[in-house]
């Protein structure tokens, strides 16, 4: 029984914790646009994030180390801190995004300006960081977002015409009234919210923190193989939901609002109601893992002490780092940039920057030292190799689509 | 004493996590130290730890930008923390020590631990 608890458990926090403000603004986008043409890039990036997270789970179990703590002893001091510099600046991007989406969020729910609740954002994630035991912090945001299920829900409600969509979904190509520049730059940016590196970092780390051994290697398995899928799920509802609610009435999404209407037309004010909370949920836990992320990063290069299962007296610099980098989120947030751009932005540059996250990984994953008999498979190996060079295309791409397409116009 | 095996520092040494005898992350070895008496070959002594001691090994713009912050922010000393080579109980996977960590080994911690982090209530003893 007790491990049927932690089982679903950890099933239902792998789905509700799937979601961030980015999945939720990217695939609206994309639904609202180009319809389900996209589909396929939230699969080829679940499979993607799938492959690399079983083996950053593996590195953990075995070695009891994060993958990111290894970086440096593989790539070096200099690449491993251009490394570092690179992902700590792309999280605290993403982080000031997720700032943002808790602001809109809480703004749809009282009415009063976003900015008025960034500095309210700022302070809870930094109480929930300093004070909740981490266990019990990963649990309640991802039940609380399992709300997001109502996506799936309003989907139904709606009664789309499914044979439309799933021919839509195989067509590959962008609908006639769209070019293929903005076609693949959203493409770029769903991959890129599918595949967000501070997943992997917070998920490595938080296996150490959990003190995983090797026999805490299967529940990591099912969790990846079965909760990982499921949560891309409701990533695809939310894009199926703005196909079938908004493309049709030509809404541009620019607002969180917009993200939501399909669920209010089809369910109410009780609608409303559950994709706030799922909101909440999913922008306030990946603002902790992205702030997490942050911190294991700087830390883990500097050789510091880290955790938040230790008393943050012993952890000083880790909880400096913590501290500092939300302070800076929400300080960008309140120069009043726009949350929905600067998610977007965020996306996209995640993209450009996902081998200097997975081709570590993948070093590790193979290295006898840390792994012994448990390296990579010759499968494991040969799925990597192709995402790897998928990888390599997507960030190669990025910022030249983005400079060409003017950010998707 | 080591073994008589193939050492290769760049591998097995440099950039590795070091642990103290509690089991405590002190730092990364940032550096090694090699004395010479000018006849036999040159003998590793310690190990450098620090960031103060990474500055020197990063090449180019990047590596004296370390060196002047670094300058900057560490007015007492601008020697680098030693760890005799004779306090390493074994090198990999990560450098652990039969001693407990040496003084101002994380000089960062302690400072924040003092002036910042210590100071706010709940951060535990």
């Amino acid at each position: 029984m007790k491990w049927l608890k932690a089982f679903t458990l950890g099933m239902l926090t792998a789905i509700g914790g799937f979601l961030d403000i980015g999945d939720l603004v990217s695939g609206s986008i994309a639904g609202a646009r180009f319809g389900m043409s996209l589909a396929w890039v939230i699969v080829l990036g679940v499979v993607g994030l799938m492959v690399f997270t079983e083996m950053s789970a593996r590195v953990t179990a075995v070695s009891g180390r994060a993958t990111f703590d290894l970086v440096r002893e593989r790539l070096g001091a200099r690449a491993g801190l251009a490394n570092l510099l690179a992902s700590y600046l792309i999280t605290l991007l993403t982080l000031s995004a997720q700032i943002g989406g808790i602001a809109l969020t809480l703004e749809l729910a009282s009415g009063l300006h976003h900015l008025l609740w960034v500095p309210v954002a700022a302070v809870l994630i930094w109480i929930v960081l300093w004070k909740l035991p981490f266990e019990r912090m990963e649990t309640s945001y991802g039940l609380l977002g399992t709300a997001l299920i109502v996506f799936a829900v309003a989907l139904w409600l709606l009664g789309p015409d499914w044979g439309a969509l799933a021919a839509d979904a195989v067509s590959f190509s962008p609908p006639p009234d769209e070019g293929w520049a903005a076609w693949t730059y959203y493409g770029v940016a769903l991959f890129g919210s599918a595949m967000t590196p501070y997943t992997v970092l917070f998920f490595s780390s938080g296996g150490v923190e959990e003190k995983w051994t090797v026999g805490d290697l299967a529940t990591a398995r099912v969790n990846v193989f079965f909760g990982l899928p499921l949560g891309s799920l409701l990533s695809l509802a939310v894009m199926a939901c703005a196909a079938v609610h908004l493309a049709p009435a030509d809404v541009r999404v620019t607002d969180l609002s917009q993200v939501a209407l399909p669920v209010i037309s089809a369910l109410g004010e009780l609608g409303l109601v559950v994709v706030l909370v799922g909101f909440l949920a999913a922008t306030f836990g990946a603002s902790l893992e992205a702030a997490l992320a942050a911190g294991y990063s700087v830390s883990q290069y500097f050789g510091w002490p880290w955790g938040k299962s230790l008393p943050p007296r012993r952890a000083a610099a880790f909880q400096t780092v913590l501290l500092l980098s939300i302070v800076a989120g929400a300080l960008f947030m309140l120069t009043g940039v726009d949350p929905i751009m600067v998610t977007e932005y965020s996306l996209v540059l995640s993209a450009a920057a996902l081998p200097l996250t997975y081709l570590p990984i993948f070093v590790v994953a193979n290295d006898r030292e840390y792994l012994g008999e448990r390296t990579n498979s010759w499968l494991t190996n040969l799925l990597g190799s192709v995402y790897l060079v998928i990888l390599l295309v997507v960030s190669v791409a990025a910022i030249p689509l983005m400079l060409f397409t003017k950010a998707g116009q | 004493m080591m073994p008589d095996v193939v050492l290769r520092l760049g591998f097995t040494v440099l950039d590795r996590q070091i642990v103290d005898r509690e089991g405590n992350n002190t730092g990364k070895v940032d550096d090694v130290e090699f004395t010479w008496d000018g006849k036999r070959a040159p003998v590793m002594t310690a190990l450098l730890t620090d960031t103060a001691a990474l500055g020197p090994r990063l090449s180019g713009r990047l590596g004296r930008f370390w060196r002047t912050v670094m300058q900057r922010m560490r007015p007492t000393s601008d020697e680098p923390v030693r760890v005799p080579v004779e306090d390493v109980e074994e090198f990999s996977p990560s450098t652990r020590l039969r001693t407990a960590a040496p003084e101002n080994a994380v000089i960062v911690e302690d400072w924040l631990r003092e002036h910042v982090i210590g100071r706010i209530p709940g951060s535990g003893s």
